[in-house]
């Protein structure tokens, strides 16, 4: 019963964050509905609690975001997972201080990433399967929008959760 | 400092990964996607539906009752007034040339399937809606979207059993063959990228173009009917140093406020 709920909170919580996203999305005016809610989310989490579970919730809301999404299937999906792995290893060996500042860059580098393996995973899809389209240059004016605003964003929620957890102060020091 | 994952863990989501899209691609998750659809779908809507009124809220006037009554009103007989417009124009022009080779009918006999708009693209930054009609209802990859009586807002980009997805004109990968209807009839290509409003590249220098001029499909393209309508001419751009003169297009629908589409998929097509 227990892993039930375990299963049902685990899958239920992804759905959620796929909504709040696209409740977000809709809401927000131009330029602010290009945060990307979902990785704020995955890599707060990410931040908060980087155990397997958390990996293997990154797989599941890639997936479910795959299902409505315009490019061919598989590419957010290698690209959320390749660039959260990376993330997660920055955090552990590089970014180690949880201070806002890092938090910020945790968010620029990681969606950096992600855009950068979704565009070379486009190209080559392209060019070698002629699978989607390869994004032309005003691709780079969303990224760089979506990347700046959704780290700011994540800096925003890592001054919230300081409110409610000492996991995220830097001032504690996380023993797990 | 957190235990790192061990390596073994860090494979197995890989190799997880790697196996949804292997699977997915041999068709093996065919039933669990189209059951995760049919269950979250309805959700989805629904939080769409939820988040475009809430951002409506935002711009709540102090006559908010009688200004959305009127605006809405004025919104409709516009588009109605500027499709019928159009059509009459190309009506008049395909007369006085007197084509006995084109057996062209009035627009309203192509076959169509009536969507409802699911959901806006939410996670490429792309202009692209997503429609509740697919592949089982007839529906093909570069078919024509249009609302009203013949408005084009896009063409569909990828078709799954039962949703779809629409590249709205305004996106930033669309491309679509037009003409002004002006007496020249300049051809020229209609793309997006620039927000709300379209532009119009490679219309002739010597050919005259005007605001207000109306712009069309020139139906060049194969699934592309001609005649219907994109927008209007906003502003012409007619440099002596450039080979081509540009025109920046006013749509004629507003692409966030899409609610019903019809996408074409009769033999015209």
């Amino acid at each position: 019963m227990k892993l039930l709920l375990k299963i049902i909170s685990f899958v239920g919580g992804s759905i959620l964050l796929v909504l709040l996203h696209v409740i977000l999305v809709d809401f927000f005016p131009y330029p602010l509905n290009y945060i990307n809610v979902v990785f704020i989310g995955l890599l707060w989490w990410l931040i908060y609690n980087p155990s397997y579970e958390t990996k293997i919730r990154i797989v599941l809301v890639g997936w479910l975001i795959e299902l409505y999404a315009s490019t061919p299937f598989g590419i957010l999906l290698i690209s959320l997972v390749a660039a959260l792995l990376i993330v997660d290893w920055l955090l552990r060996t590089i970014l180690t201080h949880h201070s806002w500042y890092m938090v910020f860059l945790t968010g620029v580098a990681g969606l950096a990433l992600y855009r950068v393996i979704y565009v070379l995973l486009l190209i080559v899809g392209a060019s070698f399967f002629h699978v989607g389209a390869i994004p032309n240059v005003k691709i780079l004016t969303v990224v760089i929008q979506e990347v700046l605003l959704s780290s700011f964003g994540i800096v925003l929620l890592y001054f919230v959760s300081q409110l409610f957890t000492r996991r995220m102060n830097p001032r504690y020091i996380n023993l797990t | 400092m957190p235990r790192p994952l061990p390596r073994q863990l860090i494979i197995s989501i890989l190799l997880a990964t790697a196996a949804l899209v292997f699977f997915h691609y041999l068709g093996w998750l065919g039933p669990f996607e189209r059951g995760a659809r049919a269950l979250i779908t309805p959700i989805i809507s629904t939080a769409h539906n939820l988040g475009a009124s809430l951002g409506d809220r935002l711009n709540f006037f102090s006559n908010q009752t009688d200004y959305n009554v009127v605006e809405k009103n004025l919104s409709d007989l516009k588009e109605k007034f500027d499709t019928q417009n159009a059509r009459l124009k190309l009506i008049e022009e395909e007369n006085s040339n007197l084509r006995q080779q084109l057996s062209y009918a009035k627009r309203s006999k192509i076959d169509g399937v009536m969507a409802e708009i699911i959901s806006q693209e939410t996670v490429n930054n792309e202009q692209t809606i997503l429609i509740n009609r697919g592949s089982s209802q007839g529906l093909k990859n570069g078919q024509p979207v249009i609302v009203g009586d013949g408005t084009l807002v896009g063409t569909l980009i990828k078709t799954e059993n039962d949703i779809a997805i629409v590249r709205l004109l305004n996106d930033s990968q669309s491309r679509v063959g037009a003409r002004v209807l002006n007496k020249d009839g300049s051809l020229g290509a209609v793309e997006g990228g620039f927000r709300v409003s379209l532009r119009m590249n490679l219309i002739p220098r010597d050919e005259t173009v005007l605001v207000g001029d109306q712009i069309v499909t020139s139906g060049i393209e194969d699934g592309m009917p001609r005649g219907l309508l994109i927008g209007t001419v906003a502003v012409v751009e007619n440099e002596p140093y450039q080979p081509f003169q540009q025109a920046i297009l006013t749509p004629s629908v507003d692409y966030n406020k899409l609610s019903i589409v019809r996408v074409l998929i009769g033999s015209d097509v």
